[in-house]
């Protein structure tokens, strides 16, 4: 099938793709956008008019142009302002909760509605299904009739 | 006309508890009677809060500083326009133009609901003046807008209803003002719709609550309530979006979404009313899902009372948090009562609440719609336990964090992209079961144009794998809406040889539900598209432009041509001059400009921004002004390329639009519906 | 979302996977409502008002240690500012003269908030403040106070205990009469 071979190749170029994405710029500028602003509510310190965010903007600089790495300007800024300056939970402690409890909920709640679905349809093998080929055939078009059924159905 | 107000409220009290005690009574004894005189208090009571509420503006509009939430929130300077959006500038007036919409919303559903719902209509009532119990209760005894300032003997001041011994009457010159970042129209507008929104949601709960307790557990009112819902839907939709277009103009940070609790206040109860739209459609269809449309129905005004308590109580640092009153408690204790109550109810009516029917294949459209109910229900309750989070974790290890947008992203991203999944393959699903071969066969199309898309863009606009899985789902979503209004249209013309347009037209026409769902889906794919190019490829620069020079930005350049200042009756305003090139094309002159209020009172308001915009479907070029230097020769500017922000505005409207198709009444829908009763009855 | 039925379940029992439902419901709602009853009990904004100080240490600038249990037997005003903060610049001079003033028999410690030594230092200087102040290193102390925002100023007594706090820059005479109430405990 052709239709096959085309979808092949565009997902073999998706692979070839993305890890071909690179990376890099102003690494002052990415630590602007990493880091948020220890005062507001939710507002990224490259954007923040705050005098706080001003001074970090500029130690950000300084710590930089005296050779420091990113990462270890980020350490810098949690240990001295704290964690509030991720913008997120740190992912340490009684903090972990907060990352491990959203990932518990939607793969409980998935896993549900799989067992579920899954239980209520093999129960449903066993009684007899209701005949859905039967009003289609009668039909001019089964698409049509599906539609009209769900009309009907209102 | 305080006095008259506060009148009102207490005469409204007294009304809604003896409408309360005679509905219930009523209901259980069966007498008409009483149930007639409940309804009759109702609408007593809603015209109370009505009247309440207008001296309240009347309070507002006459200058009345006497008192004190009037003096707090307004100043003689300020425009008449905002005289009446200074009632939801401060908590006490909000908690009342709450009970005011309340007021309307029940008074509405009465007349609608009266005769259809002979069973559960003094339940209805019962539980409509509940609310309006609560409310009443919070605003007469720990918000009320109607006190007045006091002079005591020792010559402090204090706020009281009656006046307090030795007391005389303070009347301030003049008003603190309203908070400038509130005087700006969407400000005015938009919390309207967030209210719309919000307190409609109690009119599916009591739907809910009114079928539990009179037992009347069919299927009828997943019918019935669609109404109610979407409506209510409808509006907090266009409040949050609204509120978005707000900050995004207003707060001067390039963004629209910060994820701060007051906007998660009202996205989680959206979450958890759009699941129960979703879900009440298999009670619908199938009979399903009984307990939990109910359980929805309930949660989601539950949410919104949590999401008040949450903002309103002070438990979360917030802007917009309020000083420790009496508040906070009196939520609590209602969110748990209300709780406790539903709970009990429900399981008192559990083996009433029994599906119809059941799942025939794991691959149908029912069990999409289990899916992305799950889906949106992890959402809701992801975001609630983000948004309190902080609390937990300062209860327990007394070191600050801040949960913002990069936690939310992470965590409701996944969600949201689930989500888009499933809007691309639960429609092409039939109702009861689909072969697989023949979702392949109708994927095929949406798919190849998901693929199609993807690999354009990898050729020609990026290869990061976030803005290409957000685009290619949205492809794919897109993909399926147009081929469904394809086929819709070719099956009709096949069976009635019309033309394609008249053919697409009769079709959606006919099945005003399904399409108008399509038209939301297709606002959602808009919103998504603007999201995803607005964050993922936003350039900015901060920078100070001396006059006359030029900064460039992502292939435009802005030269700063001057400085205004102009007067108005309560600020003044600093306005830059940016004149944006493209090339060598003149784009415009943009104004962004600083708002210096001019604090009578002494209350320090500092200055609020407005960016200069310049908006089109490709991008928009925004600036922000935050300052000078040197008389003006010098500026401070934050300049931002937002591309496809446009689309999110568009993509709201295409939301809305669609909801008033789907609830549009058209005579021939309602011929539809006696037959449609006959029908529904399930198969087994 | 669970409420299918096994076939042979009589129509007046109440179903195990309804059961479960209202379970979880239950569950879910119980744990949000303790989380709301904590937080409305213990309200960030509930600063400290009195009982025993929580206690706390930090280097000054120059490297000294300072603990605050090291103050027992003398009452302890505690400052928390910042050099970016426009309302602390109102009170600082009033600090430092209420300083000099008791000096012997009141202890002054100003706490800097998110503030870099640099920035701190000059700020200091500036107003030629005299008693220790060091950096609060990740705002611990912040949060143990639940300070809300900077200038915040509290009061601690010989015994250790707090006497409330002032929030915003504080007058000349309203320091003063909050050291003469502490002076007023003895231990």
């Amino acid at each position: 099938m052709t239709l096959k071979r085309i979808f092949l190749a565009l997902f073999l170029l998706l692979l070839v793709a993305i890890p071909a994405a690179a990376q890099g710029g102003d690494p002052a500028a990415e630590l602007q956008k990493e880091l948020w602003c220890p005062i507001c509510q939710g507002i990224r310190l490259d954007v923040c008019e705050q005098q706080v965010c001003e001074q970090m903007r500029e130690l950000i600089d300084q710590e930089l142009a005296a050779g420091k790495t990113k990462e270890e300007i980020k350490q810098q800024f949690i240990e001295f302002y704290g964690p509030v300056v991720l913008g997120e939970p740190p992912r340490e402690g009684i903090n972990w909760l907060a990352w491990i409890v959203p990932i518990l909920l939607a793969v409980g709640g998935l896993a549900l509605a799989g067992w579920m679905t899954h239980s209520w349809s093999r129960r449903s093998q066993l009684q007899p299904a209701p005949d859905t080929t039967l009003d289609s055939a009668t039909e001019p078009d089964p698409y049509l009739s599906q539609v009209e059924r769900e009309i009907e159905d209102l | 006309m305080a006095d008259l107000g506060y009148i009102a409220l207490a005469l409204a009290f007294i009304i809604t508890l003896y409408g309360l005690a005679v509905s219930l009574l009523g209901g259980y004894r069966g007498d008409e009677v009483l149930i007639t005189s409940a309804r009759n208090a109702l609408y007593v009571v809603a015209g109370l809060v009505a009247i309440s509420t207008i001296a309240l503006w009347y309070l507002f509009i006459t200058n009345d500083f006497s008192i004190e939430f009037v003096a707090s929130h307004s100043e003689r300077s300020l425009p008449t326009f905002y005289r009446f959006s200074a009632m939801w500038g401060g908590q006490d007036g909000s908690l009342l133009f709450w009970l005011f919409i309340l007021a309307i919303y029940s008074t509405v559903f009465m007349v609608v609901e009266w005769r259809r719902q002979v069973r559960r209509r003094p339940y209805m009532i019962a539980t409509l003046l509940a609310v309006h119990l609560f409310f009443l209760a919070v605003v007469l005894f720990a918000a009320n807008p109607f006190e007045r300032l006091w002079v005591l003997a020792d010559g402090s001041t204090q706020a009281a209803l009656f006046r307090p011994e030795g007391a005389s009457l303070f009347i301030p010159a003049d008003g603190m003002g309203l908070s400038p970042l509130l005087q700006n129209y969407w400000m005015v507008i938009h919390p309207v719709f967030l209210y719309l929104g919000y307190v409609g949601l109690t009119l599916p709960m009591a739907y809910a609550v009114s079928g539990l307790v009179s037992g009347e557990l069919d299927n009828r009112w997943s019918k019935d309530v669609r109404v109610w819902n979407l409506i209510p839907w409808m509006f907090l939709t266009i409040g949050i979006i609204m509120g978005s277009q707000w900050a995004y103009i207003e707060l001067g940070w390039g963004g629209f979404w910060a994820w701060d609790p007051v906007e998660n206040a009202s996205f989680i109860p959206w979450l958890t009313a759009t699941a129960f739209l979703h879900s009440i459609m298999l009670q619908h269809q199938r009979g399903m899902l009984k307990v939990w449309n109910v359980s929805l129905a309930f949660i989601s005004f539950w949410l919104v009372v949590i999401g008040t308590f949450i903002t309103r109580s002070g438990i979360i640092d917030s802007v917009h948090a309020f000083a420790l009153s009496n508040v906070g408690p009196m939520f609590l204790s209602f969110i748990i009562l209300s709780f406790a109550l539903f709970m009990y109810l429900l399981w008192q009516r559990l083996p009433q609440l029994q599906s119809d029917s059941e799942l025939d294949s794991m691959l149908s459209r029912e069990s999409a719609f289990l899916y992305v109910n799950v889906l949106f229900i992890v959402a809701a309750f992801v975001t609630l336990f983000g948004t309190v989070f902080p609390i937990i974790s300062e209860a327990l290890t007394s070191t600050k964090i801040a949960v913002s947008a990069p936690y939310f992203n992470k965590v409701d991203g996944p969600i949201f992209l689930g989500i888009l999944v499933l809007m691309g393959i639960g429609p092409l699903l039939g109702w009861r079961r689909s072969s697989s071969d023949m979702l392949r066969k109708s994927l095929l199309p949406p798919l190849a144009m998901a693929l199609l898309v993807v690999a354009i863009l990898i050729m020609l606009v990026t290869r990061h794998w976030l803005p290409l899985l957000g685009w290619g789902l949205s492809a794919l979503v897109l993909g399926t809406i147009l081929w469904e209004f394809f086929r819709g249209a070719q099956a009709r013309r096949r069976s009635t040889g019309e033309a394609w347009p008249l053919a697409l037209l009769r079709v959606m026409a006919r099945n005003q539900r399904r399409y108008g769902g399509y038209l939301v889906h297709l606002g959602v794919v808009m919103i998504t598209v603007a999201i995803v190019g607005a964050t993922s490829f936003q350039s900015n620069l901060k920078t100070s432009i001396r006059l006359n020079e030029t900064v460039e930005l992502a292939g435009y350049s802005f030269t700063y041509t001057g400085l205004e200042q102009e007067k108005f009756s309560n600020h003044d305003a600093a306005i830059a001059n940016v004149l944006v090139k493209k090339g060598d094309t003149v784009i415009g002159t943009l104004r962004p400009r600083m708002n210096f209020y001019t604090a009578v009172s002494g209350r320090d308001m500092g200055p609020t921004t407005e960016v200069g915009l310049r908006t089109n479907l490709h991008e928009d070029v925004y600036v922000v002004f935050n300052g000078w230097e040197q008389d003006g020769n010098l500026g401070a500017f934050e300049i931002f390329i937002n591309p496809l922000m446009l689309w999110m505005w568009i993509g709201g409207l295409v939301m809305v639009g669609g909801t008033l198709f789907a609830v549009w009444p058209m005579p021939r829908a309602a011929t539809r519906r006696v037959r449609a009763t006959a029908v529904a009855q399930p198969a087994s | 979302m669970n409420e299918a039925l096994p076939p042979e379940n009589t129509p007046e029992s109440r179903s195990s996977q309804g059961k479960l439902m209202v379970g979880s419901i239950a569950f879910v709602g119980i744990l949000l409502v303790a989380v709301f009853y904590w937080g409305v009990l213990n309200p960030p904004t509930k600063r400290p008002e009195s009982g025993m100080a929580p206690l706390f240490e930090l280097q000054t600038y120059d490297g000294d240690p300072i603990r605050l249990i090291d103050y027992r037997g003398k009452p302890v005003v505690v400052n928390f500012w910042a050099s970016w903060c426009l309302s602390c610049r109102d009170e600082q001079p009033i600090l430092e003269a209420a300083w000099r003033k008791y000096k012997d028999q009141v202890m002054f410690l100003g706490i800097a908030y998110l503030d870099q030594e640099a920035n701190a230092r000059a700020y200091m200087e500036e107003f030629d403040v005299t008693y220790p102040y060091g950096p609060d290193m990740g705002s611990r102390i912040y949060t143990a106070y639940h300070v809300q925002g900077v200038p915040e100023t509290f009061f601690i007594d010989a015994e250790g205990k707090l006497h409330g706090f002032h929030v915003g820059p504080i007058s000349a005479s309203a320091l003063d009469e909050r050291i003469q109430q502490l002076l007023a405990v003895v231990p």
